[in-house]
């Protein structure tokens, strides 16, 4: 005597099946600290970009005027010795002077304002990649599945003919019953589904070619159909 | 669940009430695990999925449309769940549960005796084959469905279901 194949499966497999309860508990706790720890880290990427602000005035207020000094050191005491000390030395000399005081400053500044300049890059580089972590993690969001695209669904159709933006297809009307209740979809005899697709709706993957359609509820909200071309 | 009883949990849910959420976990998680376990053929992996999916349930109650067929609208966020950890994690997944190699003989001796079990009748089956099982008789999956995420053939998905079919039954299953 022959025993129920679906119904011994599935006792079997429920069975099995452990509580899951606890887990789901936990989940939707740790969803919540998630919300709160989100709202923090929010708050402290704001305070990071404060404080990355300050100290750049901080900075600027420091740095300039040694930068003015150093400017005063390369441009006035040069001119200076030009004017005050020819007198005293041998032109040679003093061209020497000339040249080899302003060199020294030159080296010293040079070197300053690159430590400076890359400590200032680091700076903006750290500022670019908080920017950028920002974007990355509002790009993850974005990408996060939305819940209510799981209301997308899947049909296999033979896509009977296709005039412009025209196309009809076969669905069976078992499989499409929602569809029909909800959008109004009416079938042919045939179970003909004629409807208009811009060249956006169509894509080529792997499989065939599919259609995605969506459609629009009178509440606004909408579902997106994807009819998948049957190999016929 | 009747359906005005399933939209009093959805109202309690979403006043923040985890006994809402509670009786339909402990209505549909059975149901919930089959159509999950059907597409991934994996018992830890679709405890997790399970376990998301009344997580998400919880967060996303605004989601729900009232009116809705309930039992429908669960199925579809379950199968689109399990088919999104199947995309996600397709290289990562481990081989069918516990297929152990049992050969048909052996099976077609214990037959003879009439002392087979279910899983052990499904054991006899390639992995193909018990895919598409697991897919069509858990997952309430139809064939097109089927071969569409397989990517394979529909003559290939029913040719493979028959088979399957005919070995069950010679095991006793029908």
């Amino acid at each position: 005597m022959s025993k129920p194949l679906e119904e011994s499966y599935k006792a079997e497999l429920l069975q099995d099946i452990p509580d899951l309860w606890n887990r789901i508990e936990a989940g939707i706790e740790a969803t919540a600290t998630t919300q709160i720890s989100d709202e923090i880290t929010n708050n402290k990427e704001v305070s990071k970009k404060t404080s990355t602000t300050k100290n750049w005035r901080i900075f600027i207020a420091v740095a300039s005027p040694a930068l003015a000094a150093c400017l005063l050191l390369v441009v006035i005491v040069p001119v200076a010795f030009s004017q005050f000390g020819a007198k005293d030395s041998a032109p040679m000399a003093v061209n020497g002077m000339e040249m080899a005081a302003p060199m020294e400053e030159d080296i010293a500044y040079e070197s300053e304002t690159t430590v400076r300049g890359e400590a200032s890059d680091a700076m903006m580089v750290q500022g670019d990649m908080a920017e950028e972590e920002v974007q990355e993690d509002a790009q993850e969001d974005a990408a996060m599945p939305d819940f209510s695209n799981s209301l997308a669904r899947t049909f296999v159709a033979e896509v009977v003919s296709v005039d412009g933006n025209m196309v009809r297809l076969r669905l069976e009307p078992a499989e499409c019953q929602d569809l029909m209740n909800e959008f109004g979809i009416v079938l042919t005899e045939e179970n003909l589904y004629e409807c208009e697709i811009s060249p956006d709706n169509e894509i080529n993957p792997r499989q065939g070619m599919h259609y995605t359609i969506r459609f629009n509820r009178t509440d606004g909200e909408f579902m997106e159909v994807i009819f998948v071309k049957e190999n016929v | 669940m009747e359906q005005q009883e399933f939209e009093k949990c959805m109202e309690q849910i979403r006043l923040g009430n985890k006994d809402g959420l509670r009786e339909i976990y402990e209505n549909y998680v059975g149901y919930v695990y089959t159509i999950i376990y059907g597409i991934l053929g994996n018992k830890e992996n679709a405890e997790d999925v399970t376990s998301e999916f009344f997580i998400r349930l919880w967060n996303s109650v605004s989601t729900y449309r009232k009116g809705n067929a309930h039992r429908a609208w669960l199925s579809t966020i379950a199968k689109n769940m399990a088919l999104d950890y199947l995309r996600k994690h397709r290289r990562e997944l481990p081989l069918e549960d516990e297929l152990t190699n049992v050969s048909v003989e052996q099976n077609i001796e214990q037959e003879v005796v009439g002392e087979m079990t279910v899983m052990q009748a499904l054991e006899t089956l390639q992995e193909e084959e018990r895919k598409v099982v697991d897919m069509k008789i858990l997952a309430e999956m139809t064939f097109r469905e089927i071969s569409d995420i397989l990517g394979v053939p529909l003559g290939t998905v029913t040719w493979r279901y028959q088979n399957a079919i005919r070995k069950l039954r010679r095991c006793g299953y029908e």
